[in-house]
């Protein structure tokens, strides 16, 4: 591979870059397409470094599309291209091996690496060291661990249930990302998955774990896989967020309208049911518009305008009963799952969140709020990231594993020091990033208008759709009425037949039998008997005609009405056609679909790109403002200066603080004391114990591979006790701000489980300290061992003294320097 | 209305940064003092002038399974629906409250009825959550308790206590505080207990406490020369919070509290619980809620609240006469509430169901009219025929009566919560 430097290129950074990330394949299985190609670098690298701004001969805005159609560079390249194209100031230095490692190590795995991992990183000569410690560790079954407890707090939000069993969701979240099923998939298979309920149960959870409430499950949704927090456009059009319309919320609502918990009588299982049918309506707490329907929509994709009708009982695979949950054969949860995939927002939701995972900060910010008050910070960077997504088919690892080869993901997290800052190159860029704003406003206007008409075409075909469609239901019922009447009518009818030619049958053996009776009295005139029989017959056959008589009267009546509910079923049959006939159909309704679509995503780019640039605008006025104060009012500049920084880290310049989740400093707590290494022995101890069916069944060459995915599971229920100690005080959720509470502080000086790890036993860390004698050795093993990096000479020599003026009580004072550490601001934050 | 979400305006950060100021001050001048490492720690003196600034504070009782109104602060004596219970004069001429609560009587004239709530519920858990966040239940939504608005509101960033407290007899383990984030989500005394994590551990002698968070701070001074953010800040700041809270954990023993005292207000639980209660109210805490068990009492009404207002009664007169008389009831807000109230119907077992329709609650102190009634129900308390209310206007009018402008917003992490319901407001009238 060609050096090339991108530095050279863009001009401003500060700081030489270390010869890393540059050069070498990646591990072959994590491989993108690598064409690497000079020219093409740079040709990608000058289009990238075009500003985001209107070209009037193509009608695009320049570098709308060119990003994307650069394959052949990888990925990495393309999003420090976009990330130091939108960089105003310092872009800050790679950090150090022992931060990196701790980083990578944190983020990839869920823990700070082991003291003699850290050792071995620093030894290690080679330039590219840091690429093989991603590859390895984004292959490691740790990640499928690590990635399961993120997705596992993303999808539950730390939410309790009785549902579906932990180790279960555990399971199928660490096996998810253990074979590399693709997030899609994941998704689609949380909304709806083909099958019965062994199939479906587990990834169900996210879906009982809200209790199946229409309303929470849309919410959540909506937030979760759309990024779009729709809920106070439950009631009314947001009050906030003018992108978010109440139809937005029923469109979703409509596919989740339908579903039901239920509790199984004898078992007591937890499961879904659904019904066949029901439509969403809503109206504004504030206008009171009459009720509005809506169709099942997807954020951002389409409306759902052709949907089988089935009725009554056909429409069930299982009716739901007082003793069975209702199973559709036709679920709407179906097509929402399959629309996924393609859905954009869909996409750009998971990108952000990925992206978020890595650098502690969503492109967009908060991450569920993606609407047009709330731009990206970098919108090509999230549309190319979104576009990657999809094209390497929503692989979490090689998406991973590109973010950490960038530059951006491997810069130092220290605050530049503002004598290096280029506060006159700053100022100079303003102009052009006003121009930019003049041309961008135009554009802006006619998108505008573009995306209105489009949108009021689309909204006036819909309203044709549902006027039609509204007619249809009623329609059917009665359909469905009449023909249950002319089933009764016709069987009472054919009851009634039936009934009269018996009649008929016994009238005629009767009146045979008179009317032989009649010859042989006329020949027997004075038999008594004979006379007697004759006279009884005639009379039954008269009393038999009369009642025959009624029947069939009856029976015409029968058939009369038979007739007229058959003409009556006929006619409800042609109307209801003429009413499915009269629906619009979907090949009308899709080119105005997606001219609405593609008119609002066009017009959400420019305002982005507009954004964009104001966002950039106001990076210089506050640069401006510090140069201008810096000398003259030391204490308003700090501020400023704090901003900047803040500022810089948004946008990818220098590395923020991420916190450790609760679930990272628990482990990591283990992992300083020496207590993981024990931890996990024992969870392996007891899986071997357990002999579980899955590893009977494994083949030989697969046996020690799933026997590593396994003690991920069997490791996280081990941990569970004391992660619940955390998760409990520090809880958070993906994307929420830090809060630090006096609470914390209290559970971490004077409870058990701290106490616990640093009592000196079996080999851990304050046992192997206090057994050392020389104090250098002492400090450089409690700092690799904590911090992940080796002691300083300043640092040796505190630990020197502290530990000489201890005297009799140097383990005691041992364990205050291990809290000490570990209470830290660097040990609580991935820096 | 709209809010510029990637803002990171400058009057957004200095605000942040005058919390930060005041850390680093306080750091420094500690650092000062004592350059060893023994002693590195001091309180800090801000702190103390806090507490003594005294800021606005809510005490709310909360009275589980739901209060009868009937013998409390709504009697309707000889009706059909009203019980055997007399109603009594009270310190206000005209205000008559049922005899199972004479001391509080006494008192009327600090406090204020309001007997027009019809909260159109009768479910415990979904009544339990809409009086204290003062929003309808929507599924999909937690909003927080009015515990962690009030901390959230008027915890000083350097307060060394919790800012919501639940001492608990009953009801919820613990207050949520929703989008407002674990800070200010309940700190629980439970039994008479002092809260979690509060007693060092043995080994752990209060020198050698000061001696690991000096190195700690140390760490931190040289960490902050890489890099210093709110967030570090804030976190470095939550360990000296703690040791000032264990330097003040006396707060929490009411042992320490005057013998004669602890005998006014009686052995029953709940009497320590109100003497706990203004043992914290004096130390500055803004929100403690006091829980009060049980008056679910669909047998036996009558006999049950006999037993349990009694318990009630003279712990809770005394202690609204002491924070009279120490000069508090004017900064703090006293509440008395339920999930609701109870049938006016007497069932075939002389007890009373659930029943949200027509029913009281009590109010006084800061901020608040005292001595007068608002609303009022019909002659045998089935419904509400004057000045009709609900949670969402209560917690407005709490809100309000404290000085927080409960029409307005909270900004957590980028993004806005009105804090009351905006299409509820404050019962004005109540209101001084």
């Amino acid at each position: 591979m060609p050096k090339f430097d991108l530095h050279d290129e863009i001009g401003y950074c500060v700081g030489s870059v270390p010869p890393i990330c540059r050069g070498s394949l990646p591990n072959p299985t994590l491989r993108f397409s690598f064409m690497l190609d000079f020219a093409q670098i740079r040709r990608f690298i000058l289009i990238a470094m075009g500003l985001m701004c209107f070209d009037a001969s193509t009608g695009k805005l320049r570098g709308e599309s060119a990003e994307r159609a650069s394959p052949g560079i990888p990925l990495y390249q393309r999003i420090d291209a976009l990330v130091e194209r939108e960089a105003i100031g310092p872009l800050a230095h790679f950090c150090s091996d022992a931060d990196f490692l701790r980083r990578i190590t944190l983020d990839l795995t869920g823990a700070i690496p082991t003291a003699e991992d850290v050792q071995k990183f620093l030894d290690d000569a080679s330039p590219s060291k840091r690429e093989r410690v991603i590859d390895q560790l984004v292959m490691s079954q740790e990640f499928a661990r690590h990635m399961a407890a993120i997705f596992d707090v993303m999808l539950l939000e730390r939410r309790s249930d009785k549902s579906v069993g932990l180790r279960e969701w555990e399971g199928y979240l660490i096996d998810s990302f253990a074979t590399n099923k693709p997030l899609d998939q994941l998704f689609q298979e949380i909304v709806f998955i083909d099958g019965d309920e062994s199939t479906s149960r587990v990834p169900a959870k996210f879906i009982l774990n809200r209790d199946a409430e229409p309303n929470a499950v849309t919410r959540d949704v909506g937030r979760i896989a759309f990024g779009m927090d729709l809920q106070c456009a439950q009631c009314h059009d947001h009050p906030l967020v003018k992108d978010y319309l109440q139809e937005d919320y029923y469109g979703l609502y409509a596919f989740w309208h339908r579903i039901r918990l239920f509790t199984d009588p004898k078992s007591k299982a937890i499961v879904l049911s659904e019904l066949a049918d029901g439509e969403a309506s809503f109206k504004s707490v504030f206008t009171g518009n009459a009720s509005d329907s809506a169709l099942p929509r997807p954020p951002r994709g389409a409306a759902l305008v052709e949907e089988p009708s089935l009725a009554g009982d056909e429409a069930y695979l299982v009716a739901p009963g007082k003793d069975k949950p209702g199973i559709p054969k036709y679920s709407r949860r179906r097509p929402l799952s399959e629309s996924l995939s393609s859905n954009p927002q869909f996409r750009r939701n998971l990108a952000n969140r990925i992206w978020l995972v890595m650098f502690g900060r969503g492109i967009v910010h908060p991450i569920d709020l993606h609407h047009t008050d709330n731009p990206p910070t970098n919108p090509a960077l999230l549309q190319l990231l979104a576009d990657e997504l999809a094209n390497q088919g929503f692989q979490l690892r090689p998406i991973i594993r590109e973010l950490a080869m960038t530059r951006a993901y491997q810069r130092s997290c220290d605050v530049p020091n503002p004598e290096t800052v280029n506060f006159l190159d700053i100022a100079a860029r303003k102009a052009q990033f006003s121009r930019d704003q003049e041309q961008m406003t135009a554009e802006l206007a006619s998108r505008a208008s573009k995306a209105k008409d489009a949108k009021a075409a689309y909204d006036a075909m819909l309203r044709r759709h549902e006027s039609a469609i509204a007619k249809i239901p009623t329609f059917m019922k009665k359909v469905q009425d009449l023909e249950k009447k002319v089933k009764e009518i016709s069987k009472q009818t054919a009851d009634e037949t039936k009934k009269c030619e018996t009649m008929e049958d016994q009238m005629l053996s009767v009146r045979e039998a008179a009317k032989s009776s009649v010859i042989a009295l006329s020949k027997l005139p004075n038999d008594p008997a004979i006379k007697e029989v004759t006279e009884k017959l005639e009379m039954r056959n008269a009393e038999l005609s009369s009642v025959f008589d009624v029947a069939a009267k009856t029976r015409d009546e029968s058939l009369a009405s038979q007739k007229a509910a058959e003409n009556e079923l006929n006619a409800a049959q042609s109307a209801l056609s003429q009413a499915i006939r009269e629906k619009v159909k979907r090949d009308a309704i899709l080119p105005l679909e997606q001219a609405h679509l593609s008119a609002t995503t066009d017009y959400e780019s420019a305002i982005y790109a507009m954004k964009a640039i104001e966002q950039k605008l106001a990076v210089c006025q506050l640069a401006e403002e510090y140069a201008s104060l810096r000398e003259a009012e030391a204490e308003k500049a700090e501020a400023v200066w704090q901003s900047l920084v803040q500022l810089w880290t948004n946008r990818n310049q220098i590395a923020a603080l991420k916190p450790l989740t609760p679930e990272q400093l628990a482990m990591s707590m283990l992992r300083a004391t020496g207590s993981l290494a024990t931890r996990i022995d024992s969870a392996r101890e007891k899986l071997r114990k357990s002999q579980p069916a899955a590893m009977k069944n494994a083949g030989e060459s697969e046996k020690a591979a799933l026997e590593e995915r396994l003690m991920q599971g069997m490791l996280i229920d081990e941990l569970r006790g004391t992660v619940n100690q955390f998760v409990g005080l520090y809880g958070g959720l993906l994307g929420e701000d830090f809060q630090a509470t006096v609470n914390q502080a209290l559970f971490f000086g004077n409870g058990a489980v701290i106490d616990g790890l640093l009592k000196p036993t079996n080999d851990n860390l304050t046992q192997r300290l206090s057994e050392m004698d020389d104090s250098y050795q002492i400090a450089d093993e409690l700092y690799l061992a904590i911090l992940s990096r080796p002691a300083d000479k300043v640092e040796r020599s505190e630990i020197a003294a502290v530990l000489s003026s201890a005297g009799p009580q140097r383990t005691n004072s041992i364990r205050e320097l291990c809290w000490a550490l570990l209470s830290s601001n660097e040990f609580r934050f991935n820096h | 209305m709209r809010c510029n979400y990637a803002c990171e305006s400058v009057e957004h950060f200095q605000h942040r940064r005058a919390f930060l100021g005041g850390v680093a001050g306080a750091l420094g001048i500690s650092a000062s003092v004592s350059p060893g490492l023994g002693g590195f720690f001091q309180s800090n003196p801000a702190i103390a002038a806090e507490l003594k600034a005294g800021g606005k504070r809510i005490l709310n009782v909360f009275l589980h399974g739901g209060v009868s109104q009937l013998e409390s602060w709504d009697p309707k004596p000889n009706t059909d629906t009203g019980g055997p219970f007399r109603a009594i004069p009270t310190s206000v001429p005209g205000i008559h409250i049922s005899e199972l609560l004479p001391h509080s009587a006494q008192q009327m004239h600090r406090l204020s009825l309001i007997r027009s709530l019809n909260t159109k519920n009768s479910d415990h858990g979904r009544g339990q959550i809409e009086m204290t966040t003062g929003r309808k239940r929507i599924p999909g939504t937690d909003y927080p308790h009015l515990g962690a608005v009030v901390a959230k509101s008027l915890m000083p960033d350097d307060f060394p206590l919790p800012g919501h407290i639940l001492i608990r007899g009953a009801g919820n383990s613990s207050s949520p505080a929703a989008y407002l984030g674990p800070k200010f989500s309940s700190v629980v005394m439970n039994e008479g207990k002092p809260p979690e994590y509060t007693d060092r551990p043995e080994s752990l002698s209060v020198e050698a406490d000061q001696r690991r968070n000096a190195i700690r701070a140390a760490l931190n001074r040289r960490f902050a020369n890489r890099r210093r953010t709110a967030d570090t800040d804030s976190y470095t700041y939550s360990y000296d919070q703690a040791l000032d809270l264990l330097a003040a954990r006396d707060v929490f023993d009411i042992t320490r509290e005057p013998k004669a005292d602890q005998e006014r207000y009686g052995v029953s639980e709940f009497g320590q619980h109100c003497l706990l209660a203004r043992r914290l109210l004096e130390k500055g805490v803004p929100f403690v809620q006091v829980n009060h068990s049980n008056y679910d009492t669909h047998y036996e009404n009558f006999d049950f609240h006999i037993e349990q207002l009694g318990e009630f009664d003279l712990p809770f007169a005394s202690l609204v006469s002491d924070l009279a008389d120490r000069g508090m009831l004017d900064d703090t807000l006293i509440c008395v509430m339920s999930e609701f109230g109870r049938t006016p119907k007497i069932n075939s077992r002389y007890g009373r169901d659930h029943w949200g329709t027509a029913w009281s609650v009590l109010l006084g102190g800061a901020g608040i009219q005292p001595g007068a009634v608002i609303g009022k129900t019909n002659d045998n308390g089935t419904e509400v025929v004057d000045r009709e209310v609900d949670h969402g206007h209560l917690f407005h009018t709490l809100l309000q009566a404290i000085g927080v402008d409960s029409a307005g917003e909270f900004e957590v992490g980028g993004r806005n919560y009105p804090i009351a319901d905006p299409a509820k407001s404050s019962i004005k009238e109540l209101i001084v």
